[in-house]
């Protein structure tokens, strides 16, 4: 004679918690987005593609976003790795560190930068090696200089989340400590890269405060679109400002969509 | 057998390749952009002119050849810029949304010289549509109008804040006033949305001129009159060329030139204004 099944709870109530305090957020990003295409119009849109200055803008900040997204994963894995398997002195205090471009204002960051550049070897390598300040140099150096931090804290945690004994399996089987990173970690924090480094473009798009001090609005030279949404904005063109903010939303989302789709491409992800 | 590169390998390299692909297509369009022999002439502006500047630019570039560089920014920013010099590029002249920036410059002994190209006076920029029917200073103290004013940071709230207070009206506003940051966001107010969110905004008469508000009702009223201020153009001592920065200078407040711009933009160029007068 079987007992009868022990009397399980629905799981729907726990479901519906879950959806409504997620879904308040995902509510909220959904109507600010179709507010804003509701308050602008397709002649707006039009209007902003027919700029010159909004079309060099577009280019602008799809090169510099990738530029400077590409080099935050070049430091953030490296610096991940170092801070989640090592243990050095001063690594406490570096682990804070990069947390500064994090916690400090936008503004302050682009100060900061602008008044390293003034600094004598700021000077000398604006003087004998490129120009950063009011240059394109300077957009990707701003961009990088926030989105990096972004990228090494999701490096970090990918790290942290990967067992170490596969490394260390793998150096008991004949591998470096170099050799075990790159032929057994690295292809496992595959998925935390892509993060890393979707993450940091999408930062870099949206980065305004140090670029606008650092490199300020010139156009056909260092307007990306955040700073066109600026410009737009300082003269009271609510309407283009719109345009060229769904404009970022839409090439923010193509971006991201590739990005994804290459990079997690036969991990059976998506 | 020679092992095929990992996956790593490739993205690595792929990468490194990409990365130098973008250096090299930034190098080549600020090259494309970049003045071949002379250096350009660099004018820090605040946004709120901008369509009468790049207008006045483009005559100038075309009549003499000569490039001018705009590079915009708030008024606080750009006078962040003028104090902290760049050495390999230093501004030649200095446009600030108002005079009250110019004269901080100025204190700190950073002009050479400045020209007046216009005057302004504080005006109420009402909401889209005007809902709340508002035709005179009087319908702001009802209930329920809200009034958005710069906040004391930007001259337009300074000045008017103060003139208020010195006539005694400032009081009787100040429970109905929305603290806003700049001019323009506070004239920004009055359109967004459907619904703005405010009844009227105190800003300049030359920002409510503006193509952005045509449509909206604009008041002069009498209890704001004597809220004034003036756009300046500054040449500043850290001029690499200052003969040309005087000259392009001159050339924006020439009531026959470059204040043409300004007036058809909106902005009152009064006749003492027009004649140009220089001050040192």
């Amino acid at each position: 004679m079987t007992s009868p099944a022990p009397h399980v709870k629905s799981d729907v109530p726990f479901y519906i918690c879950l959806g409504l305090l997620g879904g308040l957020y995902v509510a909220l990003v959904a109507a600010l987005i179709v507010a804003d295409i509701a308050h602008t119009s397709t002649e707006d849109i039009q209007r902003g593609f027919a700029s010159r200055e909004i079309r060099a803008s577009v280019w602008l900040s799809l090169l510099s976003c990738s530029a400077a997204a590409i080099l935050s994963v070049w430091v953030a894995v490296p610096l991940g790795y170092l801070l989640s398997r090592t243990r050095f002195p001063g690594r406490v205090a570096i682990d804070l560190l990069l947390d500064v471009p994090i916690i400090l204002p936008p503004l302050v960051v682009g100060l900061s930068l602008l008044i390293l550049f003034q600094t004598a070897p700021g000077c000398w390598v604006q003087q004998h090696a490129f120009p950063v300040t009011y240059a394109v140099a300077g957009v990707v150096l701003a961009q990088f200089t926030v989105s990096a931090a972004f990228a090494i804290r999701t490096m970090r945690v990918t790290f942290d989340q990967i067992d170490p004994r596969t490394e260390d399996i793998a150096r008991t089987l004949g591998c470096s400590r170099g050799q075990a990173f790159w032929r057994v970690t690295l292809p496992e924090a595959r998925r935390g890269v892509l993060t890393a480094f979707t993450l940091a473009w999408a930062r870099a798009l949206g980065e305004f405060g140090p670029i606008i001090i650092f490199c300020g609005a010139t156009r056909m030279r260092t307007e990306v679109l955040s700073t066109s949404v600026f410009l737009e904005l300082s003269i009271g063109n609510l309407e283009s400002a719109l345009a060229v903010s769904l404009l970022m939303i839409a090439v923010a989302v193509v971006v991201l969509v590739v990005t994804r789709a290459f990079g997690l491409r036969g991990t059976g992800l998506i | 057998m020679k092992r095929p590169a990992s996956a790593e390998t490739v993205v690595a390299i792929g990468s490194v390749v990409v990365f130098t692909a973008i250096v090299a297509g930034l190098w080549w369009r600020d090259a494309q952009n970049r003045p071949v022999s002379e250096r350009p002439l660099i004018v820090l502006v605040a946004p709120a002119s901008r369509l009468p500047i790049e207008a006045i630019t483009a005559d100038y570039e075309r009549e003499t050849g000569r490039r001018v560089e705009l590079r915009f920014g708030a008024s606080e920013d750009i006078l962040t810029k003028v104090r902290l010099p760049n050495a390999a590029e230093p501004a030649d002249l200095f446009i600030p949304a108002d005079d009250s920036y110019i004269v901080q410059a100025r204190e700190e002994g950073l002009v050479a010289e400045m020209r007046p190209l216009a005057q302004m006076r504080a005006v109420l920029l009402l909401a889209k549509g005007n809902a709340k029917g508002i035709t005179n200073w009087n319908d702001l103290l009802r209930d329920g109008v809200k009034v958005a004013v710069p906040n004391p940071a930007a001259a337009a709230g300074k000045v008017s804040r103060d003139y208020l207070t010195r006539t005694g009206k400032w009081a009787a506003l100040q429970p109905h006033v929305v603290d806003t940051g700049t001019v323009t966001e506070a004239a920004n107010t009055t359109k967004a949305g459907d619904r703005p969110a405010v009844d009227a905004a105190i800003v300049w008469d030359a920002v409510a001129a503006g193509p952005a508000y045509r449509g909206q009702t604009v008041l002069a009223v009498p209890e704001l009159e004597g809220a004034t201020g003036r756009i300046e153009v500054a040449v500043l001592k850290q001029s690499r060329d200052p003969a040309a920065a005087l000259a392009f200078a001159r050339y924006i407040a020439d009531p026959n030139q470059g204040l043409n711009h300004f007036r058809a933009a909106g902005y009152r160029v009064a006749d003492a204004v027009s004649r140009g007068e220089e001050k040192k």
